[in-house]
């Protein structure tokens, strides 16, 4: 190692943060360098004063007593969003899962016909009909005569009764 | 799951006496601000209770993540409110020759903490992390979300810039 590169690992030497190797060339080094031996030891008299700052400023400063009664009504108040449930991946993977067997059982509900026969729509010729004479075309949807509906709606571009089953 | 982490009010409270002070130190030394240094103790307590469901054990030490978002909180606060003190200004002791020894016995603590606070956040960071928590550098890699290298590289200089403001040094092997 030259003189560039020791310097650059000085610090983590007398931190132990070499490795084996870099410790061997870095003494290796130092045994025949007085320009980085003097380094060396002025780092670590820096190191020595500023951990001596540090403890004594830590030690000197204080933080207000009442900081955490300024601080709990805004906790308490906090109430978490939506989004905020999905952020960790655990409770994505969870409501992934949730909403593909909502959208799945959706699926099955729908291909079985539990869903379809529900809901009729028939055309009509004369969009004024009222509901009070159900045509034949219900009869393959297990509609029969004289059967009420629900919420019927009128599609005047298709021209088409939407009807509900009761 | 610790208690707090599920909203419990009172555990959060324990939670905040038993490292509110260690939060307040890092931030006082990361900023050189006492104010500052209270309003970012808030800020990481809002912060963590906001996020308490992320934190997860199996990932890290509960301390590195609290370290992680008082950085970052102080590294904001930092660039939001750059130190007051101009680096001109700023009497520190003539230690002379033979400045080796009087760089202990000399160095003032109050004039190393404001030569600190001329430094660059970041590296006031590192220099926190490990000579005051007396972290390891993967530690503080982990805490300042930075490669290892990086820390290598910032706690050198972040000590160079403090020496040579007072023994200048050369070297042409």
């Amino acid at each position: 190692m030259n003189c560039k590169e020791v310097k650059q690992l000085l610090a983590a030497y007398l931190d132990n943060e070499v490795t084996a190797e870099e410790r061997r060339q870095i003494e290796a080094h130092l045994a025949v360098c007085p320009d980085c031996k003097k380094e060396l030891d002025e780092l670590a008299a820096a190191q020595k004063s500023l951990r001596q700052a540090f403890q004594a400023a830590a030690s000197r400063a204080e933080y207000r007593r009442d900081t955490w009664r300024e601080l709990q009504p805004e906790l308490e108040a906090y109430r978490p969003s939506f989004l905020s449930l999905l952020r960790t991946r655990r409770r994505r993977l969870v409501m992934t899962i949730i909403m593909a067997a909502l959208i799945i059982t959706l699926i099955v509900l729908w291909a079985t016909g539990v869903c379809r026969d529900s809901v009729v729509d028939v055309v009509f010729n004369n969009p004024h009909d009222n509901f009070s004479t159900i045509p034949t075309l219900y009869t393959d949807v297990s509609c029969s005569e004289g059967d009420t509906f629900l919420q019927p709606s009128y599609n005047r571009l298709t021209n088409t009764h939407q009807l509900y089953i009761c | 799951m610790e208690k707090w982490q599920t909203g419990d009010i009172v555990a959060f409270e324990e939670f905040f006496r038993e490292h509110g002070r260690t939060v307040f130190n890092n931030a006082y030394l990361i900023t050189g601000n006492r104010e500052d240094a209270e309003d970012i103790l808030q800020e990481v307590f809002t912060s963590v209770w906001k996020s308490r469901h992320t934190y997860d054990p199996a990932k890290g030490k509960l301390s590195t993540w609290l370290h992680r978002i008082t950085v970052n909180e102080s590294l904001r606060k930092r660039r939001k409110n750059p130190p007051m003190i101009p680096l001109d200004n700023i009497q520190l002791p003539d230690t002379g020759d033979g400045r080796d020894e009087r760089l202990i016995t000399h160095f003032e603590n109050e004039d190393m903490i404001r030569a600190m606070n001329t430094l660059d956040g970041r590296l006031r960071a590192v220099l926190v992390l490990r000579y005051f928590n007396d972290m390891s550098y993967e530690e503080i890699a982990q805490a300042a979300g930075i490669p290892l290298g990086t820390v290598k590289s910032r706690i050198n200089h972040g000590l160079k810039a403090l020496r040579q403001r007072f023994v200048p040094q050369s070297c042409d092997n």
